[in-house]
């Protein structure tokens, strides 16, 4: 057992030498391990996948790809996967600039459309879930918001901007409900996150996010439906970026998504399962 | 428009105690050496400087005592001031400037302007309203500041220095100037400055500061003739001894006796004119009854005249001409002879 | 000259460059004045103009009072003052928003509920809530700049006035103010700069409502993604502000320089 106390100092110095050695040909071993090890694990079962994925994703997946995440590395061990949540709009323009992105979800096929026209997704989209508007107003409802018309009194209403797949089916929602909102009361958010923090935490009266983000909100907003007629119906596709370095764990990733598990993750956040394909 | 100024400030390690009076038509000049305290007192009189203790009035009204939480702001004093450094608004033509205390009087534009110009003619300066003023000498620059001051009509007149930062000729040139103003000032005029020649030219009653304190005051002809401090004596230029009397001898702390020519009792100073003391190269066995030896230590060349520094019983200087020195050899180390006869001696109580 | 000081000035050169001439390059000279026509870029820089100006009067007013206090009182507390208005300064610029939210918001704000249920004021989403946004951190730059300028004048310029019967009012306005302008325009330049830019605080305290709160900065990310035309017109019109400023400042930042 070690001991400090030691008959001169030059001993000790041997001693902190001695341990100091013995690291260094740990961390070396440890190393070549690491190193070797996946090589050698995948050279021995060619269907387990590895390495690291970076997944761009609308913001109103947040909370369900993050644990969608979390699940999906246990069950693959030696994987990672990284996630950069934001307006789906914001991140066809970093996939466009050249952002590293192995996977791209988005919350509508106009900014996956964009993607495949502009050719960095070559490969068919998956559909993985949908979702549904709602309004959603400060705890307790003090204005008395009973439905898209009463959104034209309040004084400041918070939406996503136009170009984010949320702003753009709020748009729609409205101009179908025949509701104008004067804009000198709307406020736009950079997502639906930021959209619903503005009700949330400060002084808006109402906002349109998705009923996913109010079940994430939880208590410090109270939801007040829209009518499935006067709704829009989100679907959310999902695909590779085409310059993945790592195709094979990004697939993974999306086979993850609409696989029973993924699924029964995405409906606890309060998805909706993704429109049948046939 | 008299003034009666005992002030008393306290300012960071400076301890001002001075009272210092002036009467209406009277030139009363503040001498001292830097760190006197001059300065301080003149501010405190102008209200820039509020005093720890002390009163000062102007024509009988107070407009300063703490003790009875009596102060005026110096906008109200009427008291003009002419600074070392003129202090001429760098941002206001020269007409501007001269025009200032009137407009912030509330005098209307126009009649400021040419009541300024008035003054400016009358420095001989009429042709200048419209320049700058940092384009104008310095002595141009005080003859503005100085109608600045006047053209208010004042009750009292201080002047801080006002020939320090010019040089030798201007200094001259704006000492006549000042000489003819301040006559011609009907109030009080208080003048602090460090050059004797000022006082001498421009003051009636001198005042000597020296830190913080009031040294020895007089008529200027009295200060010259009879100094009481090393520093006047020094400014005046005399050599300055003191001493105790004994019957026909003063005594000094050196043990030697200066002969007298009438009987001295008592502690006293005694004057000597550097130009009174002659040099020998040999005991000179005259009728001069002060002879002392001893030995150059220094000379000092004033024009044609030089001052030799004598180091012995009684160390004086003495100021003889450039050719004796020559003829005589004086140079530092030379064993000399100095005397001064009983008679040019200017003895005085302490 | 050492070769390795030149090397890295040329590399800390190309740095600031860079980006400057990708923008001018990239930019669509040819479309720029339909570019700035549609109305979320007249909104835009109208309410830019109208608020920084605002601002930065704002800060005047309020500002040079205080580098007044700042420079000549002394009081128990004024280094802590002093430092409370430089805070701005280093905060980020969002975190001051969100400090900002936490006075004024409507629910919760310290003053906010009140102002709101006494007056019906509310800074939050609106026009008042940009000036307010900007004034918080613009005015430090100008209140610096003023006080630097107050204690390095000759203060017996003051004592001169008042000896001549100037009272305290007529001291400062035709003896200190004239005295420290070169101090004055270049803070007010600093202030108004940095009310044009500022986008942390304006989007979290005022939101991004075109047409009331969104100012260019906001404007720019906003069509960053839809309308990348407009959005590097806007930026544009930025960049010929700031130069425009930097060339107003230049004798106050490099004057010393230009001498000897």
């Amino acid at each position: 057992m070690w001991s400090w106390k030691f008959r001169d100092p030059s001993e000790m110095e041997q001693r902190v030498k001695r341990v100091f050695r013995w690291l260094l040909v740990a961390m070396v071993i440890a190393a070549i391990g690491l190193v070797g090890g996946t090589g050698v694990a995948s050279a021995a079962k060619p269907t387990k996948v590895s390495g690291t994925i970076t997944v761009s994703a609308a913001a109103s997946l947040t909370g369900a790809f993050q644990k969608m995440g979390t699940d999906f590395q246990k069950r693959n061990p030696g994987t990672t996967v990284t996630f950069n949540f934001a307006g789906s709009s914001a991140l066809v323009t970093q996939i466009q600039g050249g952002a590293p992105a192995d996977v791209f979800a988005s919350a509508d096929g106009g900014n996956m459309q964009k993607l495949v026209t502009s050719g960095n997704v070559t490969t068919e989209p998956t559909v993985f879930a949908s979702n549904v508007l709602t309004i959603v107003v400060k705890p307790g409802n003090p204005k008395n918001v009973k439905s898209l018309a009463d959104l034209a009194t309040l004084s400041v209403v918070s939406l996503c901007a136009p170009a984010v797949p949320c702003g753009n089916y709020a748009n729609q929602v409205l101009a179908q409900a025949g509701v104008t909102i004067p804009p000198a009361n709307i406020t736009r958010g950079a997502d639906v996150k930021t959209t619903l923090a503005a009700v949330a935490t400060g002084d808006a009266d109402a906002a349109i996010v998705y009923t996913t983000d109010a079940k994430a909100a939880g208590t410090t907003v109270t939801a007040v439906p829209i009518p499935a007629w006067q709704n829009a119906y989100a679907i959310y596709p999902i695909a590779p970026v085409a310059s993945t370095t790592n195709a094979a764990l990004a697939n993974a990733w999306i086979k993850y998504t609409v696989s029973p598990a993924g699924q029964r993750t995405l409906q606890s956040f309060g998805f909706l399962p993704p429109p049948p394909t046939e | 428009m008299t003034l009666d100024a005992a002030v008393q400030v306290q300012l960071g390690s400076l301890e001002l105690d001075v009272h210092v009076r002036a009467a209406d038509g009277e030139t009363v000049a503040v001498l001292g050496p830097n760190g006197a305290g001059k300065s301080t007192f003149l501010r405190a009189v102008a209200g820039i400087v509020p005093l720890t203790g002390g009163r000062v009035a102007i024509d009988d009204v107070v407009v300063d005592e703490p003790d009875h939480d009596e102060y005026v702001v110096p906008e109200r004093r009427s008291v003009g001031v002419v600074f070392q450094n003129y202090l001429l608004f760098p941002h206001l033509s020269v007409l501007e400037n001269v025009a200032f205390g009137l407009r912030s009087r509330g005098v209307a534009r126009s009649a400021a302007r040419r009541r300024a110009q008035d003054w400016l003619e009358h420095v001989n300066l009429g042709e200048y309203g419209g320049v700058n003023p940092t384009s104008l000498s310095g002595g141009q620059q005080q003859r503005v500041a100085l109608a600045r001051a006047l053209v208010t009509e004042p009750r009292l007149l201080l002047l801080d220095e006002p020939l320090a930062a010019l040089d030798a000729g201007t200094r001259t040139d704006l000492r006549r100037v000042l000489r003819t103003e301040l006559t011609r000032f009907g109030g009080a005029r208080v003048l602090v400055t460090h050059d004797l020649l000022d006082a001498v030219a421009l003051a009636d009653r001198l005042v000597v500061l020296e830190h913080g304190r009031v040294a020895q005051e007089g008529s200027v002809a009295d200060v010259v003739a009879q100094p009481r401090s090393r520093y006047v004596a020094d400014l005046v230029g005399i050599n300055w001894l003191r001493g105790v009397g004994r019957d026909h001898g003063v005594e000094l702390e050196t043990g030697a006796t200066i002969v007298t020519a009438e009987s001295v009792v008592g502690d006293v100073y005694v004057a000597i004119h550097p130009h009174s003391i002659t040099l020998y190269l040999s005991d000179p066995m005259g009728s001069a009854r002060n002879v002392w030896r001893g030995h150059v230590t220094g000379t000092d060349l004033l024009g044609d005249r030089v001052r030799i520094h004598v180091d012995g019983e009684v160390p004086v200087v003495a100021e003889v001409t450039a050719s004796a020195v020559a003829d005589l050899g004086l140079r530092d180390g030379v064993d000399v002879w100095a005397s001064v006869k009983a008679t040019d001696l200017e003895i005085y109580p302490v | 000259m050492p070769l390795v000081a030149v090397l890295l000035a040329l590399v800390a050169i190309a740095f600031f460059v860079l980006p400057l001439v990708g923008l001018l390059l990239r930019a669509p000279w040819s479309e720029i004045w339909s570019d700035l026509n549609n109305p979320a870029a007249r909104d835009a820089m109208r309410l830019s103009l109208e608020c920084s100006l605002w601002s930065t009067a704002l800060s005047i007013v309020f500002g040079v009072p205080l580098a007044y206090v700042l420079a000549r009182a002394r009081f128990p507390g004024r280094a802590l003052v002093r430092a409370l208005v430089v805070l701005p300064m280093v905060l980020p610029p969002v975190v001051g928003g969100i400090a900002l939210l936490f006075a004024f918001q409507r629910n919760h704000g310290l003053v906010g509920g009140w102002l709101y249920d006494t007056f019906g004021l509310q800074f939050t989403f609106s026009k008042t809530g940009v000036i307010l946004a900007e004034t918080f951190v613009a005015m430090p730059f100008l209140v610096i700049t003023v006080e630097a300028g107050l204690r390095s004048m000759d203060r017996r310029y003051e004592d001169a006035a008042a000896s001549l019967g100037a009272n305290r009012w007529t001291v400062f306005r035709r003896v200190t103010l004239p005295l420290i302008r070169p101090a004055l325009f270049a803070g007010a330049a600093l202030a108004w700069a940095r009310a044009l830019g500022e986008f942390g605080a304006t989007i979290t305290f005022a939101g991004n409502i075109q047409g009331r709160t969104q100012t260019i900065p906001l404007a720019v990310y906003n069509l960053l993604e839809t309308d990348q035309g407009t959005a590097m017109a806007l930026s544009l019109v930025l960049l010929t502000v700031s130069i425009i400023v930097l060339v107003l400042l230049r004798d106050h930042w490099f004057g010393g320089l230009r001498d000897s």
